[in-house]
């Protein structure tokens, strides 16, 4: 085997085995160990005495290491990079233990560089600047024999996160330097622990060897040690650490690097990497991973991941920012709630035009009309509109949105928006209260009981069929509606309404005491989770009966159940009661027998024309009807003029008088006179056909009683019949005006049973 | 400062009463039960007096259909701490029973109170109005009929109304009752979203009371609905037959 030794491999061999042995060898033992004759090792024994302190005991020889410094020949490239190497490790360390910084002289010298001097100069200059500290050196002084000698050596360990130091009691087997840090490992067989431990050399606070020495047993393999150990950190079990860099720069950065001996590098679609490697202990590698920042993502363990992601969390605690950020003012988050509406983004378009301040009934009187509250916004004092009530003026009667140029949502949008945010700050009228907290509890904004809401059925023939009671399908579902079942005027409107239904033979049921209010003009006042509320009892209610469609008598009932419920996921076909009947026009028309010789001038409802663009139906009815003359008021379709009972105004009338002292109501009376030429006899009801045919029979040359003697005011939605009734008590020759919704005129026409 | 606000529900005049097939109680089966308005005017007091300064203020009803959304209505208009009392409540409970109750509860649960606001009367208050019975557990002065309290170190300024339009201003030592007849504004609304809000959180606290205690009380022995009295005449007939009778009856009456 040696015999193709050369010299100096076997003067090196020689000096290993000598080196290894504490009993000495003879020159047989060695001559038979490299395989040469002995007299080839007596003649390097010879030469190997000149360099090495080669000692001899009976014929036996040996080296001993305490006494013995390798001398190495090195390349001056082999210095160079053994001065690297060095360097770094000297470089960042708080203590530098005098071992360290000779080596480092010395090899700086034998790099016999014209500067080699300067450099050592400055390695000594290290030295002054730190404190000596001989209870460290000494401990490495003792580390390094211990490990030289196989001694067993007592240390007093301090675990980073450990109360207090411990003693422990160590075989030291192998130094390893850390892969990711400049410090040191000593991995030793720990007799206390009796297994393999992994000790920080820095964190060893004082070093004593005992009398007790060891040997390393054979199967301990460093490599196989060091290869799976993050640190290396030896201790029980392996975890896997799993790291994903997902830009490809990074990914390029960590593929560079053999970061940790274990590590594998899977590649990842779109350039990036998933890093993972077996370790011991993952605290070693928190520093490391928190280095590459956001660009690192923990996958595993789950707690590592928790770890960084608090330490994160924290530094944005402790390394707040002076210059913090400036929260979004009322202004910015309000515009961003308007933004979020259908068309929210056209209140970045406003004009200034204003148009929506001048067709407002009450824009006069507002503080901030929709306009100047959008010119609020822009100049970021909103919060200076929400120290007004200008919002309480506003019907909801759609003009402002009907005449924005830009089509902004203003009514929609912007005017509930604002109701909202007073509401939530408790700036509600009283009048609104009640009505508001009503319809929580009884499910009307009336305050009457739920139970009496079919009340108005009792006693009509045939009887209504409620659903609960009737137990089959239906093809319409009426939908009532809270004047209609519980305001004496309404409960009128709703009769007739049951009563042309029964003429057509519509196979129709109630909810009765199922139905709840429909919540619409409560949203419109700004009362968006009563809305909700108020939806989902409707829902359930509809949810249990088979029909085929919904028909109301309120186009604010319309109006939600078309527009607003489908947003919370109850959609049925729905229609107002005059589109229906339109619809069956051909049917109707042959019992519409009576002639009720009348002007009839039709009030568009704000929720059936401007916000629904119903105007034809409710007219087709009217015309249908004998002796009716159809006259428009000045204010009619698109510009219809609002009863002022919207948007929570039908709850506001005594806080809206206070404001304006005047009526939205009685201005609409007005008109109807104007445009009926209701003046002259006072009458309060329809004439009669017996009245009718007295007149015919009067005096020859004398008008009849006909359609210049009967003015009608003819509505369509259940806020109007009493609000048109009282203003016309108030306006001055209003009193022949006669209010009657299109379903009572239809009902009449069709005469007695 | 802690205040201790003990509300109870009352049948809500909404819907018609009934009188059990006994004859002597409120048939309570399909009753709807009302917050009592006046305590609510309590309710809405002491939270005035905590936006006023530093005060915790306990909200605590019997439990009764209702319960929580009355208590989760009170939290989300500034109350702190929503108590149940839990026990057998169905029946009409009097005044005597409720005011043991509500006292060994503050007692029970530490509650500490340097004011309890209760309102001054239901309309179900048989056996006398809750909180006089309630300050003499809690051995506690007692001034009712209060419509303004002010705090000052350990004192309570109390505004009284006497019938008549009387109104007096009175000193109470600390801790003391009072009868709350009107909050010194109208008990505010609170956004249905705020309300759900508070149901969600959540932080209603139980506590189970033992049998309840209600002698002291009067035994009803008949409840009837209002009887029925002479009927009024009803005049018929057009403008001037009816104000012809009209002048007939006053003249008889002597009034013209």
């Amino acid at each position: 085997m040696g015999r193709g030794m050369s010299r100096v491999a076997r003067l090196q061999r020689i000096e290993e085995l000598l080196l290894s042995t504490s009993e000495g060898y003879t020159v047989k033992e060695l001559a038979d160990r490299l395989g040469v004759h002995r007299t080839t090792v007596w003649r390097d024994l010879t030469e190997l005495s000149l360099e090495a302190p080669v000692q001899q005991f009976d014929s036996r020889y040996l080296i001993d290491p305490k006494d013995y410094l390798s001398s190495v020949r090195l390349s001056a490239g082999e210095s160079l990079m053994l001065y690297l190497a060095m360097r770094r490790m000297v470089r960042r360390r708080s203590h530098v233990p005098p071992m360290m910084r000779l080596a480092l002289e010395k090899v700086a010298l034998a790099l016999r560089h014209p500067d080699a001097v300067q450099l050592a100069e400055s390695i000594k200059a290290m030295q002054d600047g730190q404190p000596a500290d001989p209870e460290r050196a000494q401990t490495w002084e003792t580390l390094v024999r211990a490990w030289m000698d196989r001694i067993t050596v007592r240390i007093t360990y301090q675990e980073l996160l450990g109360p207090r130091p411990y003693d422990y009691e160590v075989q030291p087997y192998l130094f390893e330097p850390a892969v990711l840090s400049e410090g040191v490992y000593l991995i030793a067989h720990s007799l206390t622990h009796n297994a393999m431990r992994t000790f920080k050399v820095e964190r060893i606070e004082k070093a004593m060897l005992t009398s007790l020495r060891f040997e390393r047993p054979q199967d301990v393999d460093a490599d196989e040690l060091l290869r799976q150990v993050w640190g290396p950190w030896y201790r029980d079990e392996l975890v896997e650490v799993r790291l994903r860099f997902d830009d490809p720069v990074v990914a390029r950065r960590v593929r560079e690097t053999v970061w940790l001996p274990s590590q594998q590098i899977q590649e990842l679609p779109g350039g990036g990497v998933e890093w993972s490697a077996q370790v011991i202990d993952v605290v070693e590698l928190v520093p490391w991973i928190r280095g590459w920042g956001p660009d690192c993502e923990v996958m595993a363990p789950l707690g590592l991941r928790e770890h960084i992601s608090e330490m994160e969390r924290r530094i944005g605690g402790v390394m707040m920012v002076t210059k913090v950020p400036e929260s979004p003012t009322v202004s910015d988050t309000f515009l961003k709630s308007l933004r979020e509406f259908v068309d929210g983004d056209r209140f970045l378009t406003c004009l200034h035009c204003a148009s929506c301040s001048g067709v407002c009934p009450f824009g006069y009187l507002m503080e901030f009309p929709p306009r100047r509250m959008i010119a609020a916004i822009r100049a970021d004092m909103f919060e200076e509109v929400l120290k007004t009530d200008s919002a309480w003026m506003c019907v909801a009667c759609y003009a402002c949105t009907e005449v924005c140029p830009q089509k902004i949502p203003i009514a929609a949008g912007l005017m509930t928006r604002v109701k909202e945010e007073l509401l939530l700050t408790g700036n509600v009228p009283a009048e609104l209260q009640d009505a508001l907290e009503n319809s929580g509890r009884y499910d009307n904004p009336l305050g009457e009981s739920p139970r009496k809401r079919a009340d108005w059925t009792k006693g009509i023939e045939p009887e209504i069929p409620i659903m609960a009671k009737a137990k089959r399908p239906v093809d319409v579902l009426w939908f009532v509606g809270d004047y209609p079942s519980y305001h004496p005027r309404v409960q009128l409107v709703t009769k007739a309404l049951a009563k042309v239904f029964h003429a057509l033979g519509v196979d129709f049921g109630i909810l009765g005491p199922e139905e709840v209010t429909d919540g619409d003009s409560q949203r419109m006042a700004g009362e968006h989770g009563l809305f909700e509320m108020l939806a989902e009892k409707n829902a359930r209610a509809f949810a249990k009966y088979d029909f085929n469609e919904i028909v109301t008598t309120d186009p604010h009932a319309f109006n939600s159940l078309k527009n607003e419920y489908p947003a919370l996921g109850i959609s049925y076909p729905v229609r107002h009661y005059t589109q229906y009947l339109a619809e069956r026009l051909d049917e109707l028309q042959p019992l519409l027998t009576e002639e009720l010789s009348a002007t009839i001038t039709f009030h568009d409802p704000c929720y059936l024309g401007r916000v629904n663009g119903i105007y034809e139906e409710p007219r087709a009815l009217l015309k249908a009807i004998p002796g009716v003359e159809l006259v428009e008021m000045s204010h009619s379709h698109e510009s219809s003029l609002c009863c002022g009972g919207g948007g929570g105004g039908m709850w506001l009338d005594g806080f809206q008088w206070e404001k304006a002292h005047v009526r939205l109501s009685e201005w609409r009376v007005r008109e109807a006179v104007s445009a009926s030429g209701a003046d002259g006899e006072f009458r309060t009801a329809l004439p009669t056909k017996r009245e009718i045919e007295k007149a015919r029979k009067k005096k020859p040359g004398q008008e009849p009683v006909g359609r210049r003697d009967v003015q009608i005011l003819a509505v369509a939605c259940p806020y109007e019949a009493p609000r048109f009734e009282d203003a016309a008590k108030m306006v001055e020759g209003a009193g022949r005006l006669i209010v009657k919704d299109i379903a009572e005129l239809l009902a009449e026409a069709m005469g007695e049973e | 400062m802690n205040i201790v606000v003990p509300v109870k529900v009352v049948p809500d005049l909404v819907d018609e009463l009934e009188i059990t097939g006994d004859g002597n109680a409120l048939d309570m089966t399909f009753m709807r039960m009302a917050l009592n308005e006046s305590d609510d005017h309590a309710i809405e007091q002491a939270i005035l007096l905590k936006e006023r300064g530093e005060a915790t203020v306990t909200v605590m009803i019997p439990d009764v259909e209702d319960a929580e959304r009355i208590l989760y209505t009170a939290v989300a208009k500034g109350a702190d701490q929503p108590i149940k009392l839990t026990g057998d409540f169905e029946d009409a409970v009097n005044n005597h029973a409720l005011a043991r109750v509500f006292a060994r509860a503050v007692k029970e649960k530490e509650l500490k109170p340097d004011l309890v606001l209760t309102g001054v009367q239901a309309h179900d208050d048989l056996d006398g109005s809750l909180g006089p019975l309630l300050a003499e557990y809690l051995e506690m002065p007692y001034v009712g009929y209060v419509s303004g309290v002010t705090l000052t170190d350990g004192k309570a300024t109390v505004r009284k109304e006497y019938p008549g339009g009387l109104i007096a201003e009175m000193e109470v030592t600390l801790p003391a009752v009072l009868g709350i007849q009107a909050a010194e504004q109208p008990p505010r609304y609170v956004a249905i979203s705020k309300t759900s809000q508070a149901m969600k959180i959540g932080g209603i606290v139980e506590h189970a009371v033992e049998e309840l205690d209600p002698s002291g009380g009067p035994t009803v022995s008949r409840m009837s609905q209002p009887e029925v009295g002479e009927r009024a005449e009803m005049i018929d007939g057009d403008e001037d037959k009816v104000a012809t009778r009209l002048i007939e009856i006053f003249k008889e009456l002597g009034v013209v």
